[in-house]
């Protein structure tokens, strides 16, 4: 045995290199296969989407009468519709239309939401207990009604959708910024900071955003799939984009009408709709776990 | 005399994310029938986990038993199941905790918690439950127990909460009582009550303590033996006169060095530098040696043995070695 | 007081609605009698006489307002002779029956589900149930009513494809409309059930020798299902308008299929009586919501300050 004391030499430690959130928040998404698979199907739809009209041999509007109702061939994957449209196409076209509403009506969503939410949970006080009453208020009654009012008073289309929509759904987003910025604003941290003089500005970018914007992508993400699903039920209810364009909603639900007969009508559009979703919540699901600071408990 | 708890050779291990953390390494502590010992160390370094283990209240699907065993009136519990346990736990051992705000369920009334508790384990009817709340809330001295019953845990104060939490513990007369940071999330004031109030009670009821605090002062007030743990090991144990007067390991001496004293006040005041280290990092030989003043060569690389400073007095160092290797040498 | 502070509220939001919907109806370009046939203009005054559509916007407006403060929501256009009103009496019962029956239903299943996939953690019975929890989320219910009619009424005909008759016919769209509903309570009380059990006073619980299922019932529970009470608002909404799509499929005659055809036809006002109509039931809903919540969690006082 060496019992010879130790010299400053000996006492320097190896060097562990500090772990950010951002590291642990991948590491624990690597860890999580459903999100991962989630962010492959979001991907590969996303890339089919942009790019899968231009391969395509057809267009979402090329009749072709002599082949309507085809069953699903070398020459159209997914069948035609009874108009003789390439069914493959038109899902391809319906990706786009779909994953665009989602997306374009949760960005306005959050535009909507963060401004609003952030200003009250910033000001506070008596101009926050205004904005959140009316936040209550419009909660207690049912949006989707007035998203269907607002369709058939104005003409159906892919504009009035993503307005429709980006309008009504931002009352969510605007709680969780708002609660967000409250209870930073409360965290000793933030105090810290602003008993050592740091300006209010400086706090906003340093402290406040980077830890709303964790909630705010978890929400944006799984407010993606809700929209693409509240412009399927509008296509059902015959609020859709108008025609020839189709969305993977408007494909479903004439596809029902000729399931006895025509099941692949019914079941391409169903499993792009149904695949995407799915998508989308395992990402969801996966970045709230992976982001959410406060989950990060032994365990599991 | 058969010890009432005899922990022997525990060790712990927790599945986390980042893999399997050791939080305790091989821990032997006794405890006798009627006595009160005191378990110091800073926040992380395993009391309360060597405590919660005891009674087997760890989350079962996280917690791994690597080794070692306790021995409840010489019977190990570890193998035994969660109702077995059960028959165990509020009747024979109980356990007060750190924070009395999340401790108490909200949506339930002080009088439903306390009762249920002494039905569960008393076969006692309605009324008599309450009678026997009743008693149990004025023992731990909560002003006007009759309104308290009917009162939820956030209609109370900290101090209250503790009571009443204390009672819940006692209500069935344990034979020993796990303290964890009884007092750390009170005020002073309501800390030496809630103290006055285990002391009586403990005489009363003959019970044996188990006092885990950081707080040096809490625990030279209660206990009559005193274990020191250090990243999930105990580095020293002996009588609170041991601990207090004749410390053996540079630990303790520490921890002792850092109490302020009003008598010196021109004394700048010392810590121990350093942080305890990441129960993922490790060090190698003793866990004590990168903060360690005394620390030689060998602590780098082995284990410290376990040396007798006196009787019940021992300490795990690498001290006395060096010592006696240095008076061996011409 | 406190009921008649948020009661007032409720008729100030009724109001706007009023306001609102009576204004997106005179939004409508052209107003509501101008079709792709063109009628003929005597014809056109002597309908916009009859409706009142002839006067002052203002005045129109005021008759609405009285006339929807004492329920009447005025009469159909497409279909002379009926009001909104009688509209709403035929068929709303019918839509109250499949709701209420799919409103247990979801409430029942999904929170006996998500405790047993809690109780079961991480093992394949919890797995199971969570993958199935999120296909029933991610399936429209349009997509699932045609398959359960296919699987149940075609290939193996066992129950009534459509129609509204008796018990056997409530079965398949009670289903379709429950089931995203209770994939969601499931989701949602699995995870705040576990949230529950975390918590410390479990562990002082525990500490008391409390036996797991009273740990559950008794503790946990009790906790778990206060964001389930809460959910219960949005989940009358959703039931509302999964009742839309349903009741079309299975042409049920009730009041959401009535609204789709309403909408079909452009008859603008049974949907803005019914629009109406809804917003105020299920205001009225979440209003009983949260007379009730301070009942189930003695932290929240009634006017919905949290304490401690």
């Amino acid at each position: 045995m060496d019992f010879t004391p130790l010299t400053a030499a000996d006492r320097t430690e190896p060097y562990v290199p500090p772990q950010t959130l951002r590291d642990r928040g991948w590491r624990q998404m690597k860890k999580n296969r459903l999100a991962l698979w989630g962010l492959a199907i979001v991907v590969v739809m996303s890339l089919l989407a942009i790019a899968g009209p231009w391969l395509a041999p057809y267009t979402y509007a090329d009749q072709d009468l002599t082949a309507a109702n085809a069953w699903p061939s070398a020459a159209h994957w997914f069948g035609t519709d009874s108009l003789g449209r390439d069914l493959f196409v038109r899902v391809l076209y319906g990706a786009r239309i779909s994953l665009s509403i989602g997306l374009v009506a949760s960005l306005i969503n959050v535009f909507i939401g963060v401004i609003y939410g952030g200003i009250a949970g910033l000001v506070g006080g008596r101009t926050d207990q205004i904005m959140m009453h009316i936040v209550d208020i419009l909660y207690s009654i049912p949006m989707l009604l007035y998203v269907i009012l607002l369709m058939v008073v104005f003409k159906p289309g892919l504009l009035n959708i993503y307005l429709a929509l980006g309008i009504a759904y931002w009352l969510n987003m605007a709680r969780i910024v708002r609660g967000q910025i409250l209870s930073l604003k409360q965290q000793e941290y933030v105090m810290a900071a602003r008993s050592c003089g740091t300006s209010t500005w400086h706090i906003l970018c340093r402290h406040m955003i980077p830890n709303c914007v964790g909630p705010i992508i978890v929400t944006l993400t799984l407010s993606i799939p809700d929209a693409i699903f509240t412009e399927a039920f509008l296509s059902f209810i015959g609020l859709g984009v108008s025609a020839p364009m189709a969305s993977w909603g408007v494909l479903a639900s004439e596809g029902i009408n000729s399931m006895r007969s025509f099941p692949f009508q019914l079941v391409f559009p169903a499993l792009a709709l149904c695949i995407t979703m799915l998508g989308f919540m395992f990402l969801g699901d996966g970045l709230r776990d992976a982001l959410d600071p406060q989950n990060q408990k032994e365990g599991r | 005399m058969q010890a009432l708890l005899d922990v022997r050779h525990l060790t712990i291990s927790f599945h986390t994310y980042r893999g399997l953390l050791e939080a305790v390494h091989d821990v032997s502590l006794t405890v006798n029938p009627g006595e009160t010992v005191g378990i110091v160390g800073e926040s992380g370094c395993g009391k309360s986990v060597t405590s919660q283990a005891a009674m087997k209240l760890l989350p079962a699907e996280a917690t791994e038993y690597t080794g070692g065993q306790i021995l409840w009136d010489g019977r190990d519990v570890i193998p035994l199941s969660e109702t077995q346990m059960n028959r165990l736990r509020g009747r024979d051992m109980a356990m007060i905790f750190q924070d009395p705000m999340t401790s108490l369920n909200p949506v339930l009334t002080i009088g439903n918690q306390l009762c249920e508790g002494i039905a569960l384990h008393q076969h006692l009817g309605r009324k008599a439950c309450e009678a026997k709340a009743l008693e149990l809330l004025r023992a731990v001295g909560l002003t006007s127990p009759e309104k308290r019953l009917h009162q939820y845990p956030h209609e109370l104060s900290g101090g209250m909460r503790q009571r009443c939490l204390i009672a819940m513990a006692l209500s069935c007369s344990p034979r020993l009582l796990f303290a964890d940071e009884p007092t750390t999330a009170l005020d002073v004031t309501t800390e030496a009550q809630v103290l006055d109030v285990l002391k009586r009670l403990q005489a009363e009821l003959g019970m044996a303590v188990v006092l885990i605090s950081h707080n040096l002062g809490v625990i030279a007030q209660m206990c009559r033996r005193i274990y020191v743990m250090y990243a999930g090991a105990i580095v020293e144990e002996g009588t609170a006169d041991d601990i207090f007067y004749r410390p053996a390991h540079p630990y303790t001496q520490g921890l002792l060095a850092s109490l302020p004293d009003p008598a010196q006040k021109d004394k700048a005041l010392t810590g121990i530098p350093g942080q305890a280290p990441d129960l993922f990092h490790m060090p190698e030989g003793c866990r004590f040696y990168p903060r360690c003043p005394q620390a030689m060569k060998a602590c780098m690389t082995a284990a410290p043995p376990r040396e007798e400073a006196g009787p019940g007095h021992h300490y795990t160092c690498w001290l006395a070695q060096a010592a006696a290797a240095k008076e061996a040498l011409p | 007081m406190y009921l008649a502070k948020r009661l007032a509220g409720a008729c100030v939001v009724l109001w706007a609605i009023i306001t609102i919907t009576f204004g997106l109806m005179h939004a409508i370009p052209g107003g509501p009698f101008t079709q792709e046939k063109k009628l003929p203009p005597a014809v056109m005054a002597t309908v916009e006489a009859r409706y009142h559509l002839d006067e002052p916007l203002w005045s129109q407006y005021v008759d609405y307002v009285r006339h929807a403060a004492v329920l009447d929501l005025g009469p159909s256009y497409k279909y002379p002779g009926k009001t909104v009103n009688d509209i709403i009496a035929e068929t709303f019962p019918v839509s109250a029956q499949l709701g209420l029956i799919s409103l247990f239903l979801a409430i029942g299943a999904g929170v006996l589900a998500g405790m047993a996939a809690a109780w079961y953690k991480n093992t394949w019975i919890d797995y199971t149930m969570m993958v199935g929890a999120t296909l029933g989320v991610s399936v429209p219910s349009f997509i699932l009513a045609a398959v359960l009619i296919q699987l149940f009424a075609f290939t193996w005909p066992i129950l009534p494809a459509a129609l509204w008759k008796g018990p056997a016919y409530v079965v398949l769209p009670a289903l379709a409309l429950a089931a995203q509903p209770t994939a969601f309570i499931m989701r949602l009380t699995r995870s705040s059930l576990l949230d529950a059990l975390g918590q410390d006073y479990i562990r002082t619980a525990r500490s008391r020798g409390i036996g797991t299922r009273s740990l559950i019932c008794h503790h946990a529970l009790r906790n778990a299902l206060l964001p389930v009470v809460s959910y219960i608002g949005p989940l009358a909404a959703a039931l509302m308008t999964g009742s839309f799509i349903v009741e079309t499929i299975f042409a049920i005659p009730g009041l959401g299929r009535h609204f789709v055809t309403s909408i079909y036809n452009r008859d603008y006002t049974v949907i803005l009586g019914i629009t109406i109509f809804y917003s105020f039931l299920i205001m009225m809903m979440n209003l009983l919501i949260d007379v009730i919540y301070p009942l189930l969690d003695p932290r929240i006082t009634m006017d919905g300050k949290k304490e401690g």
